[in-house]
């Protein structure tokens, strides 16, 4: 396999923390017994204690070990070891051998994950799940009950009373949001507390989140009357997880998956990380989410532009679908290009079509055909214009493309673009 | 429709606004329905969910927007892809340390603009995002952005400094009526600027606003001028002796130092010459007398009150030999400057000599006068070559590591063979502290040789350094130096 690129490496960083204190490290300095063959990577760093760190590193995953007591993930030894081995000059040399130690624990992992694979799924007692669901119901009917009541008390009162208020009385209608178990709404609520301060459209913002929660209200008490899928929809937006395990199980598609793009966003409570993936033959579009709190790290970051061999289990909900790895990801290649895209109005019309089966529904992924980026909006070739999110820098981007027509992958929320990743120019 | 909608919008955002219990929430427009027997609040919410709905579905995309103009094509290829990972390394996780990255970074810039390469379209940001904070990076950065970095950084305000071409080279003078109306440090630095071009211009300018600027630009603005001196500029300075203010005279009198030709070297070379002499078996002792009062022709051109703490004679005899022509000695000796350097013993007649020597850059004195002084500025006089002895020994007798660093730094890098042995060697018998290193880093690095890595290596392994000591950090940069000159070839 090629070795990867700098950025790569930079991705997998859980945090900017270790990939700093990886960065320190990676110089031959403390390295010793280093190698790497097609599918590891290892070595030893003397640390501060007597015997060094023995890092392993399997490429196809990306999986790491390593016997330091860090409990980030890659832990820094990791990172500084990919960080020499990208820079392919000889301080981690290819061979053709792994060393014992880790082609002992890659051998590990392949059996465990076998036996993971064998192993039935565990036993649950149906009587017992049945209880609990049924004691969260009740709590969650009493909660949106209330919250009903607090949009009719807040739109009696008027909504300029409401922005007078500070931001604990917000937080504290979060805060009883999530004793009812819906924490899903208290997020945005907390959301809306910090906009309606920072936006200038505040009135005509709040307006629209009262409208959708009034959807989300309305459309729970009449939720044996909903299908499926509108359920499983009303289900995000209340913030009612979905066991991994009821997923894992139910509807999995194997397949080869492209990584079309990624996106990392960290709002000081919780660390989400977006991967949006395509099957190759079908065209389907998933996303896989991934969370940390504080200061734990996200899981590693899937190379964009790589092909992923394995197997993703959905979510119920309708499109585009939330998504598991159900087995282990294997890399089948590295540098896929975009698929074909679209125009601005059809992206557009299918956002509308999104909201139309899901009305909480916060964000499409888009293709875009022959878009042009400039520092504030993207453009295609019909002349149609959207404003790129503020978040953002879009300037690497534009460097890459010198505005000039190239496909764009991207998510469209309600208030415009995010750019992800783009083609080469045409 | 859309209006009417709109129109709906607006009166239900309004309602919203104040409160249903003071204003009554407007009915659905047609054909839209709604329940009717609703209470207020619940209508208002209701309303609120169908417009949200209708109206973010029905979101137009703007299509007025100008579409911005596409780069232009480069002229140059792309940095070769070894080159590539070099720069990104560079710019994005150093092994070189924050002391040493921006001077490898333009090491990095220079190759690729020689070998006729660009820098790749992904590293433009982190380059101009480097470039921005470090000035230092970008003269060479703009050689290499090519048309895409150009075009890239004309669409950012913060990278502004790009198209500011040649503020670092000085073509950008103010047009003369505008320059008067600058800062007294910009219009001094634009003076310097433009007398290494156009000396007379700049000196021109000076005294185009010499009667109307007050005594503090005056002085600066002389100052100026020591830039590119030459004979022309007398009669201004001679002009300059008479100045109300103090510090106007001093200036133009240190800067006379720097002109023997002149009639202020004649005059006080005729008040020096009387006072030197010749003694001793051999005739080999230089003998000087202390001057006597001065007239006013003699205060006016420097011989004036010294300073509380400060021999007086002592002083005018400085100022002597540092105004008057250095023939003065040897005529008056009849010595060569290497003997009346030797046969001298006087500490001030040697100081003014050495003032005389620096402004006049004059490499045979400053060579008599810096085989008895260790002074960086007199070694600036010499040839290089002759510089070096001298440099060496200096080193080989250093008892700290500002001492090396200091003498080495008097050679421009990349030092000759046998000064960066000496350097080496020295550094490995004094002491340091990781402080310290990180100063003159940057000193070494310019002057040894890339050869030098292992034993910078060695002597970090032998202080039982961390990795992120400054002589790892140099040892990196002396090997990285040639690895990136040989990824563009």
């Amino acid at each position: 396999m090629s070795r990867w690129s700098l950025q790569a490496v930079e991705k997998i960083a859980p945090d900017a923390a270790s990939l700093a204190a990886g960065r320190k490290l990676a110089t031959p300095g403390p390295w010793s017994e280093t190698g790497s063959t097609e599918a590891l990577v290892w070595g030893k760093c003397q640390g501060s204690g007597k015997t060094p760190y023995q890092v392993s590193i399997d490429l196809n995953g990306p999986a790491y070990r390593c016997s330091c007591p860090s409990r980030k993930f890659p832990c820094k030894h990791a990172i500084a070891l990919l960080l020499l081995w990208v820079r392919g000059d000889g301080s981690v040399a290819d061979v053709a051998e792994g060393a014992d130690f880790a082609r002992e624990w890659a051998q590990t992992r392949a059996e465990r994950a076998a036996a993971s694979a064998a192993r039935p799924a565990k036993e649950v007692d149906p009587a017992a799940r049945a209880k609990r669901v049924e004691d969260r119901l009740a709590r969650m009917d009493a909660g949106l009950e209330d919250f009903g009541l607090w949009l009719t008390d807040l739109v009696r009162a008027g909504t300029v009373a409401a922005k007078r208020h500070p931001y604990a009385w917000w937080d504290g209608v979060a805060a009883r949001l999530v004793d009812a178990q819906l924490p899903g709404l208290a997020e945005q609520v907390r959301d809306l507390a910090s906009e309606i301060h920072r936006r200038d459209d505040w009135a005509d913002h709040l307006l629209g989140r009262l409208g959708l929660w009034w959807t989300a209200t309305r459309a729970w008490q009449r939720r044996a009357e909903l299908d499926e899928r509108t359920l499983a929809d009303l289900r995000v937006c209340l913030g009612w997880a979905t066991a991994t395990e009821d997923v894992r199980t139910a509807d999995a598609v194997p397949g080869r998956w492209q990584v079309l793009g990624a996106h990392r966003s960290d709002d000081g409570r919780l660390q989400q990380q977006r991967t949006w993936l395509r099957e190759v033959e079908s065209g389907e579009i998933v996303v896989v989410l991934d969370f940390a709190a504080g200061a734990n790290p996200l899981p590693a970051a899937r190379l964009v532009g790589s092909v992923l061999d394995t197997t993703v289990a959905r979510y119920p909900g309708s499109w585009p679908r939330r998504a598991l790895f159900a087995t282990e990801p294997a890399l089948a290649g590295t540098d896929a290009t975009l698929p074909a895209g679209t125009s601005l109005r059809a992206a557009l019309d299918v956002r509308a079509a999104t909201w139309a089966e899901n009305p909480w529904a916060a964000r499409v992924p888009v293709l875009l055909a022959d878009a042009v980026l400039s520092s504030t909006h993207l453009h295609d070739a019909t002349g149609a214009a959207v404003p790129l999110l503020p978040a953002e820098s879009p300037w690497t981007l534009i460097a890459l493309t010198g505005s000039r027509p190239t496909t764009v992958f991207g998510e469209l929320e309600e208030t415009g673009f995010r750019p992800l990743a783009v083609g080469p120019a045409s | 429709m859309t209006e009417t909608l709109d129109t709906w919008w607006r009166d239900l955002g309004g309602a919203a606004l104040v409160g249903t219990a003071r204003r009554t929430v407007p009915a659905v427009p047609e054909p839209l329905v709604a329940r009717s027997d609703a209470p207020a609040e619940t209508a208002l919410l209701d309303g609120a969910a169908l417009g949200h709905a209708l109206r973010r579905a029905g979101a137009e995309p703007a299509l007025d927007l100008p579409i911005p103009d596409a780069a232009p094509d480069d002229e140059r290829p792309p940095a070769p892809s070894r080159a590539r990972q070099l720069l990104d390394l560079l710019l994005t996780q150093t092994p070189v340390g924050p002391g040493l990255t921006g001077r490898a970074v333009t090491v990095w810039l220079e190759e690729a603009g020689a070998a006729g390469f660009r820098v790749p379209h992904e590293s433009l940001v982190p380059l101009l995002t480097a470039a921005t904070a470090d000035r230092g990076l970008r003269t060479a950065a703009r050689a290499v952005l090519d048309r895409r970095g150009h075009w890239l950084a004309g669409a950012n305000p913060a990278w502004a400094w790009v198209a500011e071409q040649g503020t670092e080279a000085g073509t950008d003078l103010a047009d003369p009526a505008d320059w008067a109306l600058l800062a007294t440090d910009e219009r001094a630095r634009q003076i310097r600027l433009l007398r290494t071009t156009d000396p007379d211009a700049g000196r021109a300018l000076v005294e185009s606003a010499w009667s109307n600027d007050p005594a503090p630009a005056r002085t600066a603005l002389l100052a100026a001028l020591g830039t590119g001196i030459s004979p022309a500029d007398e009669p201004l300075l001679e002009r300059a002796l008479d100045d109300r203010a103090g510090g106007v005279r001093e200036t133009a009198q240190n800067l006379l130092d720097g002109l023997p030709t002149s009639a202020r070297a004649r005059r006080l070379g005729a008040l020096l010459a009387p006072l030197v002499s010749t003694s001793g078996l051999l005739k080999k002792k230089v003998h000087v007398e202390l001057p006597a009062d001065p007239d006013a022709a003699a205060v006016r051109d420097g011989l004036g009150k010294a300073l509380r703490g400060r021999s007086q004679r002592g002083l005018w005899l400085e100022r002597l030999a540092a105004g008057a022509p250095l023939e003065t000695w040897t005529t008056a000796t009849g010595l060569d400057p290497a003997a009346v350097v030797a046969g001298l013993d006087d500490a001030d007649a040697l100081r003014g000599l050495v003032t005389a020597a620096v402004e006049r850059a004059d490499p045979v004195w400053a060579a008599a006068l810096s085989d008895r002084f260790w002074d960086p500025q007199l070694l600036g006089c010499l040839p290089v070559d002759q510089r070096v002895a001298r440099v060496r020994r200096r080193i080989e007798q250093a008892k700290s590591l500002a001492e090396i660093t200091g003498a080495a730094a008097v050679v421009p890098g990349p030092w000759p063979e046998e000064l960066s042995r000496a350097v080496l060697q020295r550094l490995g018998k004094v002491e340091w502290t990781a402080y310290q290193l990180a100063d003159v880093t940057f000193v070494l690095a310019t002057g040894l040789p890339p050869s030098a890595a292992p034993a910078i290596r060695k002597l970090a392994e032998s202080a039982e350094a961390k990795p992120s000591d400054p002589l790892y950090r140099l040892a990196q940069y002396l090997t990285l130096v040639p690895t990136i000159r040989e990824s563009f070839r």
